[in-house]
This record gives structure tokens, sequence and C-alpha cells, in this order.
């Protein structure tokens, strides 16, 4: 049971991880376009689209690096969570406009057509983001546990 | 139950570290966003200044009853301004792909494709885009003396439930 919640784990991780990295990637390959799309919304004053369109990929590539990383893939759900919650409000706000603009989430290698699609991706992670951060408390306990048994805790 | 085993303490300590460590991961991230950006100014950002003002464009503007006419009329070539997989996603019909950034190669098949002496009407994303202005303005610096933009671009040829291919 616990190999196989293990598994789980590192699976979900692993996933959550590529999407941020093929997501950062895309980004990163063309950020000139990523802050032409960012600027064409009105959420942001134009003057900072250009650092939005930097800061956006780097968060996601530092929570990608994070959730690969067994000593701190907590925080790095937490920095998912983070993410996820940002563009599920960016989505739901696209809806409530009725806007059906590409969001360029993915750069050129990927489309998201539909707001609802960018909607329940970012939604999903979220769930997936939470489900991780649940392991990553369960280890903690685990790691006070043997600290209690005096077998030694981190802290 | 010893002190150090309280369940809601070890609970409440994780989560404030990684509270913490995340915080200050977003607040370096954005320090190397903003260092970056000094450096090396995002293309986008730099050349919006100027160019992004309407008034100082001979580009006409167009509503979308004026857009419908011409394109019920076959009266204009359209061209979409907006990046490849945008275009990809739905776009006007008939309309070509000619984005701001496209290469030599994509603006000599357009030279081609194009008509001397014929309407083109110039679109993006919505009213809030720029790319069909600066798109525009570089037809009519090519010696295309028939451009318009329409205004409310894609977005409002959508919401008014229009043709799309």
């Amino acid at each position: 049971m616990k190999a196989a919640l293990g598994i789980i784990n590192w699976a979900a991780r692993a996933l959550l991880a590529a999407v941020y990295l093929t997501a950062a990637a895309a980004k990163f390959f063309d950020l000139t376009a990523f802050a032409g799309i960012l600027g064409s919304y009105t959420i942001l004053p134009k003057a900072l689209a250009g650092i939005t369109a930097f800061y956006i990929p780097t968060l996601e590539f530092s929570a990608a690096m994070l959730l690969l990383w067994p000593k701190h893939y907590g925080r790095g759900t937490l920095l998912s969570a983070f993410l996820a919650t940002m563009f599920v409000t960016f989505f739901s706000w696209m809806l409530f406009e009725g806007k059906h603009v590409e969001c360029g989430c993915f750069g050129r290698l990927f489309s998201t057509p539909s707001p609802v699609e960018g909607l329940l991706r970012a939604a999903a992670m979220l769930v997936l983001s939470g489900i991780i951060y649940g392991f990553s408390i369960v280890e903690a306990f685990r790691r006070a546990d043997r600290a209690n048994l005096g077998v030694g805790y981190r802290n | 139950m010893t002190e150090a085993f309280r369940p809601s303490r070890v609970w409440k300590r994780e989560l404030f570290g990684d509270l913490l460590f995340v915080w200050c991961v977003l607040v370096i991230a954005a320090l190397m966003a903003l260092v970056m950006n000094l450096i090396h100014p995002i293309e986008a950002i730099k050349s919006q200044g100027g160019l992004l003002d309407e008034s100082a464009s001979p580009v006409h503007g167009l509503a979308l009853d004026e857009t419908l006419l011409i394109f019920q009329n076959h009266q204009a070539l359209f061209v979409d301004a907006r990046e490849p997989i945008f275009f990809n996603a739905g776009h006007i019909p008939g309309a070509i792909n000619l984005p701001r950034n496209a290469s030599d190669g994509i603006w000599s098949l357009f030279h081609a494709r194009a008509k001397e002496g014929k309407n083109i009407v110039v679109y993006c994303s919505g009213a809030d885009c720029t790319d069909a202005f600066l798109v525009a303005r570089k037809l009519a610096k090519a010696g295309y003396q028939k451009v318009a933009v329409f205004s409310g671009g894609w977005e409002e040829w959508q919401a008014a439930g229009l043709p799309r291919e």
C-alpha cells in the first residue's frame, strides 16, 4: 500500500512537472509573442506585460524543478497551487467577459481555443497540487513520528 | 503524546515553512523578471509606445457592419495578424495569416497572393490588440494603399456568430 502510494505520488509530481516544464519552455522560446498576448488583455497595464511574460514561465519552471526535488516537492505543490489558482481566476474572468481568445499557455505548441477547456485544465492542476501536498504532509507526520521514536528528524 | 508529536503542530510548522519558501520564490522571480526586462526589454513592449497610437496611423478603422459588407461582396483580401496557432484555431473564411513577426518567406507568399490595388482588411484578436495596426502599417509601407483595420477583430466577429473557417 505504501509503495503504491509512493508510485502515485511520483507519477502525479512527474505529470504536473511535465506540464509546467512544457509551458515554461514554450513561453521562453517566444517571449515576445507571449508578451503580445498578455498585452492584448485588459487585465494588466501594457507596461507590465513584458515583466509578466518573463515572470510566469520563471514561476512555472521553478514549480517544475521543486516538484521533481524530493526534499522540496511540498513547496513545489504550493507554488503550483498558486499558479493554478491564478489560471483558474484568469479563465473564469474570460468566461465571465465572454472572451474567446487564445491564452498562449503553451506558446505555439498547443492551442487552448476554449476558456472552458483552460478552466478545466487549471482546476485539475489545482486538485492535483492539493493531493500531492497531502502526500507531503503525510510524509512530514512520518518524519515527526520517526523523530519521536528517536530515529531522527531533519528539523 | 509529546509536544513534538502533535499533528496540528507538525502540520502548521510544515505549512508555515512552505509558505515562506514559496513567498521567497515569488519575490525572487519577480526581481529576476524586472532585471531581465531592464537588461533585455521584450520587443513587444518597446515597440508599443507610439505605434499603438491609432491617431498616428494613416490606416482606416472599420466597424463590424462595414467589414461584413466588404466580406459579403468579396471586396477585400482579409489578413489575420494573429499568431499561427490562433489563426489555425479559427479565422475569417479566406483570410491569410500574416503575423506581426512574419518571416520574409511568408511576406513573399503574401505578395504573390495579394493583387495590386485590391483592398486589404487586417484584423487581430480584438479591440484591445494592436497587431492589426502594426501589420497594416507594414503593408502601407510596402506599397499597399487600400489597407484598413477591422477594429473589433476576431472577438467581435465570433461574438456576432459570423462564419468561420
